[in-house]
Order: structure tokens, then C-alpha cells, then sequence
């Protein structure tokens, strides 16, 4: 979509249609040295800039959405990496998990573990790791989301890929669900949490071991933007006890990966009319230096240390 | 008896909009979840619901990743005047629908770097009485 069909898009007020006017008067003058071209550029994507804000801003209602662990199980599969079964957080801990806090943490961490091992064909792995979603889930008291029917369609189904990820998926999804609706948003924001760094955990540990894939380094590199939104959803529950140390936690870890450069020169959706699907195209540079990722690999490992003792 | 009657009416009254709500919720999940075909995509999100009204919007906060190829559906009551749907970034908007007056979206897309992305959806204001209902909105990943 070009910038001009973009200015269309948004609502023109009266600031607008001066930015408008100015860059159609620059438009029309017959020789346009490069400062009035760069000046009309930057005029119009100030125009932009503003009616998107104004657009946006208008939302009654926001949502923030994090990554699924079968999203995040999917991009460490689509890497390469090999399947690493030593890094997964033990199913013999579960006995320690004694607060809500914990089960909850513990509870994304297990759903991230199970994304993992389903996704790289580990059946048995599969159905402890479901199980231990099971335990928590009670705990929780979640009700009726992780049952021995769910149990026993996984065990039925363990070869068949497909059927294994979409009940892992619905089972986390709903388990979330189920938390807000009975009005423990604090709790699934942890489970959230927990499944977010168990993702991250997972890459960094493969990238450790994998110093040469550059796809586990964009995945750590990319979880930039996540972070963001992570961040966001602790706040509302920041002055709650159980959220409020690892909102830090969370908080420290975004300051090292402050540090991080991403510059996107320009994102255009280009659709391709007979296949029915459009690419969002994009040119993103990143910079990530050695000393920067150690500094993630160690607050990462931290974090979870901390989070599965 | 008569009392009785007129307190179940009263409380019939007080609940209903709390059960128009709730059903209007679980029917248009159910409805996005079907549009979503699970054999060929797996859910990434649970469906976010909201009751709004012509008129009013609302935006979710996603970041998508290279390679993966998602779908994205939104369902809106019928007595809803369609809903129009703009993706945007930070800066700009890169996206919408042609279509205008549409309940239903469903549109696939692919990613070929990573980005967060702001799906901007709103109902359209008509000269007729304002009109509220529910509008679901559920993301999946392609299976393969």
C-alpha cells in the first residue's frame, strides 16, 4: 500500500489538511531538489503518524496477546535445533509447587515443555508432561479443562501430530480462560508469564548449544517485542503481592534487551489475489552482540531458576 | 402469588442483558472457532470477545512471526452493521479491508520478519438507532 493510499485510510482533520496542502503544493513544483522531496516525505509521514494515533487512541477496548507455546514450540522446531530433553523443567518437581503463585508459573512452564516435546514426537514425554498440566490444573481448580478424558484422547491419538497440538493448544487456552472467568486474571497473567520465559528459556539453551543458528538468535532477538506487551499486562496487576517480584524480574530482564537495536525501514501488505493470502513485507535490521546475549542467557536462566525451585 | 410473579419478572428483567451477553459470547465463539477450520489451523489465541456498539472500536496488541502463516477471524452479531478491520503499526497503517459492512473476516496471512502488529476493528455508526452486539476476534497458526 503506498503512502498515498494510506493518508486515505485515516480521518483528515484540519492539521491534516494543511500537512496535505503544504505537500501538494511541494508536490506540484516542477523541479523538486532532494530537501523539498525529503521535506514532503517527511511531511506526509508526519500526516500518517498523526491520523494513525488518532485512529487507534479511539479503541474503547485493548487487547494484548502473547505468543502460545505451540507458536513459540513451532519456531524452535522450524530452527533446526535438535531436541534437547535435559532442559525441560522435570515433572519430579511438581510436588514442590505448593502456592497458587508457583502452580501457576510452573503451570505455563509445563504447557511450554509439552508444546516442545509434542512438536518434536516424544509420545511418552507427551502424556507425563499432560499429566502434570492435569495435577496443576486441579490444584488451581481449574475445572474440567485437563480431564482424564483429555487424558485418554491424547493417549489414543499420541500419533497423530496434528490432533496431539490441537488439544495442547485448547487445553492451554482454555485453562487461561477458565482463570479469568472465575476472576483470577493475577493467576493466568502468571501462567502467561511462565510460558513466555520457559519459551525463551528454551531458545537461549538451544542457541547456547547451537552458537551458529541464526534463527535461535532472531527468535531470542524478536521476543523484543512480546516483552513489551508482557510487560504491559503485569502492570495492572503490579501492586498485587504474588505479581510484583516477578514484574521485576521482568523489568530487569527489558532493560538488558532495551539495549537491543530493531530499525524497520518500511512494512507493506502486499495480497496475493488468487491464493487469497497477503505478506506483510518488511526489511528489519537487528543487532544483537555476544555480551548481550549472555546477559540474556544468564537473566533468563535466573528467572527460571527462580521460578521452578 | 401475584408478588411472587411480579419479583421473577423483575429478576428476569435484571438478568437478561447479563444472558444476552453471555450467549452472545458463546455463540460467536463457537462461530469463529468454525471459521477458523481446525484441520488446517491450530488456535494461537483463545477468541476475545467484547460487547461494544456502532460506532465504538477496539485494537489488540499481537506480534507475529517470520515464516508462521496465521489466520485471522472476526465474527460480529448480525445486528451489528459489519464491522471494518485496519492493521497497523506503530507508525502507519499497512492494511483493511475493502470490503466495507461485513460481520464476517477471515483473513490469512504470512509474515516475513517478525512484527508487532495492531489489528484495529470497528463498528460503523448508521442514522438508524444505535445498535449493540458481540464481536469476536481469534487468531490460529497454519498446521503446516
Amino acid at each position: 500500500m503506498s503512502k498515498q493510499q494510506i493518508i486515505h485510510t485515516g480521518n483528515v482533520n484540519s492539521i491534516s489538511v494543511i500537512f496535505i496542502l503544504i505537500a501538494v503544493l511541494l508536490g506540484g513544483c516542477v523541479s523538486i531538489d532532494n530537501q523539498e522531496e525529503n521535506l514532503r516525505d517527511s511531511l506526509i509521514a508526519k500526516m500518517a503518524e498523526h491520523n494513525v494515533d488518532k485512529v487507534l487512541n479511539q479503541a474503547k477496548l485493548v487487547f494484548y496477546s502473547l505468543p502460545s507455546p505451540i507458536e513459540t514450540a513451532k519456531l524452535l522446531e522450524r530452527s533446526g535445533a535438535s531436541y534437547d530433553g535435559t532442559i525441560i523443567n522435570p515433572v519430579q518437581n511438581l510436588p514442590k509447587y505448593m502456592t497458587s503463585k508457583s502452580q501457576a508459573l510452573n503451570m505455563g512452564i509445563y504447557s511450554a515443555d509439552l508444546s516442545y516435546v509434542s512438536l518434536y514426537n516424544r509420545p511418552q514425554t507427551t502424556i507425563e508432561y499432560m499429566n502434570a498440566c492435569k495435577q496443576l490444573s486441579e490444584k488451581l481448580g481449574i475445572v474440567n479443562v485437563i480431564n482424564d478424558t483429555i487424558i485418554n484422547e491424547l493417549k489414543e491419538n499420541i500419533n497423530k501430530r496434528d490432533i496431539i497440538i490441537d488439544i495442547i493448544s485448547n487445553t492451554y487456552i482454555e485453562s487461561n480462560t477458565n482463570l479469568e472467568e472465575n476472576n483470577r486474571p493475577e493467576i493466568a497473567t502468571l501462567m502467561v508469564v511462565g510460558a513466555w520465559v520457559e519459551g525463551l528459556y528454551l531458545a537461549t539453551n538451544l542457541a547456547q548449544k547451537n552458537p551458529n543458528s541464526q534463527d535461535l538468535v532472531d527468535i531470542i532477538v524478536d521476543q523484543k517485542l512480546s516483552l513489551q506487551d508482557l510487560i504491559t499486562l503485569l502492570e495492572l496487576f503490579e501492586e498485587k503481592p504474588e505479581i510484583n517480584e516477578v514484574y521485576k524480574q521482568i523489568k530487569d530482564l527489558q532493560i538488558i534487551y532495551n539495549e537491543i537495536q530493531i530499525s524497520i525501514t518500511k512494512i507493506e501488505a502486499e495480497t496475493d489475489e488468487e491464493a487469497n493470502i497477503t505478506t506483510i513485507k518488511s526489511n528489519p535490521i537487528s543487532r544483537i552482540t555476544q555480551e548481550q546475549f549472555n546477559e540474556i542467557y544468564e537473566k533468563v536462566n535466573q528467572i527460571r531458576s527462580d521460578f521452578v525451585k | 402469588m401475584c408478588r411472587i410473579l411480579i419479583n421473577l419478572l423483575f429478576i428476569l428483567i435484571i438478568l437478561y442483558p447479563f444472558r444476552s451477553k453471555s450467549q452472545c459470547k458463546t455463540t460467536i465463539t463457537e462461530k469463529t472457532v468454525t471459521l477458523l477450520d481446525k484441520t488446517k489451523y491450530n488456535k494461537a489465541t483463545r477468541t476475545n470477545t467484547a460487547f461494544i456498539s456502532e460506532g465504538e472500536s477496539l485494537k489488540i496488541f499481537k506480534t507475529f512471526y517470520r515464516g508462521l502463516h496465521y489466520r485471522l477471524v472476526i465474527c460480529a452479531d448480525e445486528q451489528l452493521p459489519g464491522v471494518d478491520l485496519k492493521i497497523a503499526t506503530n507508525e502507519e497503517f499497512i492494511y483493511e479491508t475493502r470490503k466495507k459492512g461485513k460481520n464476517i473476516h477471515v483473513w490469512d496471512f504470512q509474515m516475513e520478519h517478525t512484527q508487532r502488529l495492531i489489528i484495529f476493528m470497528s463498528v460503523p455508526k448508521t442514522n438508524k438507532t444505535p445498535e449493540k452486539g458481540c464481536i469476536g476476534i481469534l487468531f490460529g497458526i497454519k498446521k503446516h
